[in-house]
C-alpha cells in the first residue's frame, strides 16, 4: 500500500535530549490523522520535520512519495502547514500577508487575487481590513488556515489549531477540517486534547516521550488500552441475586439484587445463561466501558 | 526570485516603518543643516583665499608669507561638518533598522509562516539584506541630491575630480551604514528576543566605538613611554619659519649652534618616533571600530587630511592635488577594515540563521 504520509526510523536530537525517537508512520490519502501527545511530546518536532521545516537526526520522511529532507521545497509545494501559535506581519492587513506567502509560489497576479479572495472568503475575513496586530486568536488562527491553502495543497498540517479559541471558534474550526478532507485533503491533526482528535480524526497516533505508542482507529486504540483494563458490569436483577462465580471476575460488589462486577472479560453472556438457568429475571445488564480519554489519561498521564 | 520578493517587502517595510521615518527625517534636517553653514564656511574661506591671493598679486605681503599661504579651500570642506553627525545619527538609523529583523519575526511567529512555504532559508536572510541596502541606497541617494542641490542652488560647481571624491564619500557612508546594520542584524539572529537584541547591539557599538579606542590610547601611552622633552631650553629663530633651542641666554658661536642644531634633529628624531609610536598602536585599535574608520576615510577624502594629523597637529598639509586614487590607497587599511567587520557579521548572522531553530 502507498502512504501519502510515511515516516522510517524519523529522529530528531536536540543536545542530550532525543525529541522524537524512530517514528514509523504510515498515513493514507484522504485521511485525518490524530498526532495525541502530552506538551513536549514531540508533537511539533515530528510536524516540522515532515513540513521540511527542520532536518531530522536520522531516519527518513515522506510525502507522497518524496523524501522531505532531500527535496524539502518540493515538499513544501504540496503541503500547508498551520504552526503552533501561527504568525503574521502585524501591520499588514490578511490580504497583505497572503500576498507577501503567495508571491512566493510565483502565481501571476490574477492568479493570486482570485485564490486570496477565496481563501479570505473561506475563512471569513474578506471584509476585514484592520491590520492583523488588532486580530482575536481565532481570527489569526482563521488567517493561519488560509496561508497553509494558499497552494491549494494535498496534505495540511494542523499543529495544535485549536489552542487558545474559543468553543464557537473551536467548533468552526472542526467544520472547517471537515470540509477540508471532503474536498479530498489529507490532515494531519496534533493536539495534547484528546476530545478534539477524538471529535474529527478517522486514526489517532499517541506519542509520548518521542515515541509513537499507539496507533489506529479511535477503536483500535481502545481496544489496544484495554487488554490491561479491567470489565466493570453493572447488574440488576428483578429476583434475588445468587451467588455468582466466574474465572473471570476479579472483584464484585453486590447486594440482593444489585452486583458492580470487575471482570478480565466481558462475561455479561456467561452471566445471562447462569441467572437464566437459575431463573433470576434480569432487569438491567449494562458493560461500563471506560471511553477512550479515560485510557489515555491512564496510559499517557498516569491517571492525572 | 525568492530573495527579491522578500528584498520587496522589506524594501516597503523599512521606508513604510514611522520608527525609520523619524530617524531619516532627522538625518536629512541635520544633513541640510551642516551642508548650509558648510557652504558659509566654504564662502568665507574663499573670500580671505581671494583677498589673499589678490594681496599677493599686488605685493602687500612680505615674500616670506607666500609659504604659509592658505591653497584654495576644496567644495569638500562643506561636507566636513556634516560627517560627525551623520556618524552618529547613521549609525543609530543601521541599527534601529536591523535589530529586530530577525528577533522580531521569531517574535511573532511569522518566520515560521514565511518558512513553511517553499523557500530556502538563505532566500530570507539575503532578501532582507538587499532590502535594507536598497533603503541606505535611498537614504544616501536623497543626502547626495540635498548636498548637490545645496552646491547648485548655491551657484558652487565643482571639478570633476571633486564630484568624484563627493560621491566615493557617499559610497563610504553607503559602506558605514552597511557595517551598522550587520552588527544590528547578526544580534537579532543571535538573540531570543528584540529587547536582548538592542542590548547586544548597544554593547557592541560601545566596545567597538568607544571602549577599543579608549583603551588603544591607554595601551599607546603606556608602551610608548614618556614623551621626549627638550627641558631647560628657550627658543630663538635660525631662519624663516624655523625655530631651535639653546640653553644659553647670550648670542652663541657657531660650533654651540651647530650642536643645538645636532640635539634639535635628535629631539625631533625622538619625538617622531614617539608620536609614530602611539599612532601605530592607537591606530591599530581604531582599525576594529567602525566610526573611527568612516571618519579617517572621510577626512582623507574630504579634506586631505587625517584625523591622526589634526589630533597631533603636525604632519602633512592637505594636498588638494592628491588624485582619489591616491587618496583612497592612503586609508585602504581603513577601508579594508569597515569592509571586513561587515562581512565577518553578515556571515555570522547567515550561518547562524540557517541553523535556527525555529519550533
Amino acid at each position: 500500500m502507498i502512504f501519502l504520509i510515511e515516516t522510517k526510523n524519523l529522529t530528531k536530537i536536540y543536545g542530550k535530549k532525543c525529541a522524537v525517537e524512530n517514528l514509523d508512520l504510515n498515513i493514507e490519502d484522504g485521511d485525518i490523522f490524530g498526532f495525541l501527545g502530552p506538551n513536549g511530546a514531540g508533537k511539533s518536532t515530528t510536524i516540522f520535520m515532515l513540513a521540511g521545516m527542520i532536518e531530522p537526526t536520522s531516519g527518513e520522511a515522506f510525502v507522497n512519495g518524496i523524501s522531505v529532507t532531500k527535496y524539502p521545497l518540493e515538499v513544501k509545494e504540496i503541503i500547508g502547514l498551520l504552526p503552533e501559535n501561527v504568525g503574521f506581519y502585524g501591520h499588514l492587513n490578511a490580504k497583505q500577508n497572503l500576498e507577501y506567502f503567495s508571491k512566493i509560489y510565483g502565481f501571476n497576479k490574477s492568479e493570486r487575487e482570485r485564490r486570496i479572495k477565496e481563501l479570505l472568503e473561506l475563512v471569513e475575513l474578506e471584509n476585514v481590513e484592520k491590520n492583523v496586530s488588532e486580530y482575536s486568536k481565532g481570527m489569526k488562527q482563521r488567517l493561519g488556515v488560509a496561508q497553509a491553502l494558499l497552494n491549494d495543497p494535498d496534505v495540511i498540517f494542523l499543529d495544535e489549531p485549536t489552542g487558545g479559541l474559543d468553543p464557537k471558534g473551536t467548533h468552526q474550526f472542526r467544520e472547517m477540517i471537515r470540509a477540508l478532507n471532503k474536498e479530498g485533503k489529507t490532515i494531519f491533526f496534533s493536539s495534547h486534547i484528546l476530545p478534539e482528535i477524538k471529535e474529527v480524526c478517522k486514526t489517532i497516533g499517541i506519542i509520548l516521550d518521542g515515541k509513537l505508542i499507539a496507533v489506529g482507529t479511535p477503536n483500535e486504540i481502545k481496544r489496544k488500552f484495554m487488554k490491561n483494563e479491567l470489565y466493570t458490569i453493572k447488574l440488576e436483577t428483578i429476583d434475588k441475586l445468587p451467588e455468582l462465580h466466574h474465572s473471570d471476575i476479579v472483584d464484585i460488589e453486590c447486594d440482593s439484587h444489585h452486583a458492580l462486577i470487575k471482570a478480565r472479560s466481558d462475561i455479561r453472556h456467561d452471566l445471562s445463561t447462569y441467572l437464566h438457568e437459575n431463573n433470576v429475571r434480569i432487569y438491567n445488564l449494562e458493560l461500563k466501558e471506560p471511553d477512550l480519554e479515560e485510557i489515555f489519561l491512564k496510559s499517557v498521564y498516569g491517571g492525572d | 526570485m525568492a530573495v527579491f520578493t522578500v528584498a520587496g517587502k522589506e524594501f516597503r517595510d523599512h521606508i513604510e516603518n514611522k520608527r525609520f521615518l523619524v530617524i531619516f527625517g532627522a538625518l536629512l534636517l541635520v544633513v541640510i543643516l551642516s551642508i548650509s553653514q558648510g557652504i558659509k564656511d566654504y564662502n568665507q574661506s574663499l573670500e580671505s583665499y581671494k583677498e589673499m591671493t589678490s594681496k599677493i598679486e599686488s605685493s602687500e605681503v612680505e615674500p616670506e608669507v607666500h609659504m604659509w599661504m592658505p591653497e584654495k579651500p576644496s567644495i569638500l570642506l562643506i561636507f566636513y561638518r556634516m560627517l560627525n553627525y551623520f556618524a552618529a545619527i547613521g549609525a543609530v538609523l543601521a541599527i534601529a533598522m536591523g535589530f529586530d529583523l530577525i528577533s522580531k519575526e521569531k517574535e511573532e511567529g511569522s518566520l515560521k509562516s514565511l518558512l513553511s512555504h517553499p523557500l530556502h532559508r538563505d532566500s530570507v536572510i539575503l532578501g532582507k539584506l538587499v532590502g535594507a541596502v536598497a533603503t541606505f541606497g535611498v537614504v544616501m541617494l536623497t543626502v547626495t541630491l540635498i548636498c548637490t542641490g545645496s552646491l547648485m542652488i548655491y551657484g558652487i560647481s565643482p571639478s570633476s575630480d571633486e564630484f568624484l571624491r563627493i560621491m566615493a564619500y557617499m559610497l563610504v557612508s553607503l559602506l558605514f551604514l552597511i557595517s551598522f546594520f550587520s552588527i544590528a542584524m547578526a544580534c537579532s539572529v543571535i538573540a531570543k528576543s528584540s529587547g536582548l537584541s538592542v542590548t547586544y547591539c548597544i554593547g557592541i557599538v560601545l566596545v567597538l566605538s568607544f571602549m577599543l579606542p579608549a583603551f588603544g590610547e591607554a595601551v599607546a601611552d603606556q608602551y610608548a613611554g614618556e614623551m621626549p622633552t627638550a627641558s631647560n631650553v628657550y627658543t630663538y629663530n635660525i631662519g624663516p619659519g624655523a625655530v631651535t633651542t639653546t640653553t644659553e641666554s647670550s648670542e652663541p658661536t657657531e660650533a654651540e649652534k651647530e650642536e643645538m642644531q645636532k640635539k634639535w634633529e635628535e629631539y625631533q628624531k625622538k619625538i617622531e618616533e614617539y608620536w609614530q609610536k602611539k599612532r601605530n598602536i592607537e591606530h591599530m585599535f581604531n582599525m576594529l571600530s567602525p566610526d573611527k574608520n568612516y571618519k579617517e576615510i572621510s577626512n582623507r577624502l574630504i579634506s586631505g587630511r587625517s584625523s591622526e594629523v589634526f589630533f597631533f597637529g603636525e604632519g602633512k598639509s592637505p594636498k588638494e592635488t592628491e588624485t582619489l586614487a591616491e587618496r583612497l590607497s592612503s586609508v585602504w587599511s581603513e577601508i579594508f577594515s569597515l569592509l571586513t567587520l561587515s562581512v565577518v557579521m553578515l556571515i555570522g548572522a547567515y550561518l547562524k540563521f540557517m541553523r535556527l531553530d525555529i519550533r
